[in-house]
């Protein structure tokens, strides 16, 4: 980044396409097949490329690079539509947590997966809504609630996220 | 291979430019603190006297000197959550954010319970006529740099950051009335302390607007 800041293109390109690769990683770690994470990688790159210049060459990038990414995150959650994505899109109920692979660089810089670490109401709200791609209404009929409920259950889900991945971050 | 990944990177290499980093926040605090003080205590100079013997009350009512603090306090504290929250791993949401409005809250407490228990002997010695749209204007006066400050950062909530900018804004020539307007608890809350939400109101509007680039978006995936 400190050589980007002085305009060398190349190093940049390079520092992109890894970052993209590592935030990618990051989202299937935490969120499985979320959906919509391809739109949320380019979101990061954007932001990243956005916000260059505020980031302190005298600090560490990792603590810089991660708020933006868990901020984009909980923005893609926030906004991910409860539209069912197309047929071959939507996970089988239970499948679609835990994709890492050993070795993978996103294993060392998260303790583990945020959506299992959720109280099992919200776990399945999200997973429902914005892994699995049921409308709201789906998603409330299945779990034996109200549409309201649900969307309020869901809600709580995201917030519940953006406090485990900032204590992630603060404890890092 | 991911194509629209790959076209994005190579759209953002192109727009590569070398850029220089702004600065610490505590330098961008700094500047704006004397530039809103400068400014509040200058507009609230121009338009008409101090109070007779409120400096000197600093010294004499104890009270009144642990309140001015207290509003000092809330003003840089509100001032930095603003630019803290425009710099990405700067400081913990969280964190940076409780403190400003739990200072606030202490600050407008200490009129609350001045109903009973006024922190400075309370009269109409002081009183301006415009209070309320003086201490306003110099708000958004404040208001205009600040958000231009953040605007060179980049907020990720632009809402919060603007509504902690017009806080900010409006705080220091709220506080600034302490020595410059009537000291009544009431008459405080009413016109010189509603500024404050009233231009946190102001800045959340504009946040979206002011403190957002738009300067790319993304296609599809």
């Amino acid at each position: 980044m400190a050589a980007a800041h002085g305009g060398d293109k190349a190093v940049y390109e390079q520092l992109l396409r890894e970052l993209g690769d590592t935030i990618e990683r990051y989202l299937r770690c935490h969120f499985g097949r979320l959906a919509h994470v391809e739109d949320c990688v380019q979101e990061c790159l954007l932001a990243i490329h956005m916000a260059r210049h505020t980031w302190d060459p005298h600090r560490r990038f990792r603590p810089w690079f991660f708020t933006i990414v868990h901020h984009k995150t909980i923005d893609l959650l926030r906004r991910a539509s409860y539209a069912p994505p197309p047929h071959e899109d939507r996970v089988p109920p239970g499948i679609g947590l835990g994709l890492t692979t050993a070795g993978d660089p996103a294993d060392e810089m998260v303790p583990g997966d945020i959506l299992t670490r959720l109280a099992p109401a919200y776990r399945d709200a999200l997973k429902l809504t914005k892994i699995e791609g049921y409308s709201l209404a789906e998603a409330a009929a299945r779990a034996g609630i109200s549409e309201a409920a649900m969307k309020s259950r869901v809600a709580r889900a995201i917030r519940a996220t953006k406090a485990l991945l900032e204590t992630d971050r603060n404890s890092a | 291979m991911n194509q629209p990944r790959d076209e994005l990177i190579r759209d953002l290499v192109d727009d590569l430019q070398p850029v220089r980093w702004p600065g610490r926040v505590v330098h961008w605090l700094l500047a704006w603190l004397l530039f809103a003080v400068v400014s509040s205590a200058g507009a609230l100079a121009a338009t008409g006297p101090f109070r007779d013997g409120a400096f000197r009350a600093l010294s004499a009512v104890p009270a009144f000197a642990v309140e001015t603090a207290v509003a000092a306090l809330a003003v840089t504290l509100l001032a930095r959550a603003t630019l803290v929250s425009s710099v990405p791993g700067a400081g913990k949401p969280r964190g940076s954010l409780s403190w400003p409005v739990v200072i606030l809250a202490v600050w407008v407490g200490f009129y609350v319970v001045g109903f009973w228990f006024p922190a400075h002997p309370v009269s109409n010695l002081g009183h301006r006529d415009h209070c309320l749209a003086q201490t306003q204007l110099i708000a958004l006066v404040n208001l205009g740099p600040l958000l231009w400050i953040t605007r060179r950062l980049a907020p990720l909530w632009p809402r919060l950051t603007g509504a902690l900018a017009g806080a900010a804004a409006a705080a220091v020539p709220a506080a600034a009335m302490q020595f410059a307007c009537m000291y009544d608890p009431g008459h405080i809350l009413l016109f010189h302390l509603a500024p404050v939400a009233v231009t946190a109101v102001i800045g959340a509007a504009l946040g979206p607007t002011l403190l957002t680039r738009r300067a790319w978006t993304v296609t599809s995936s």
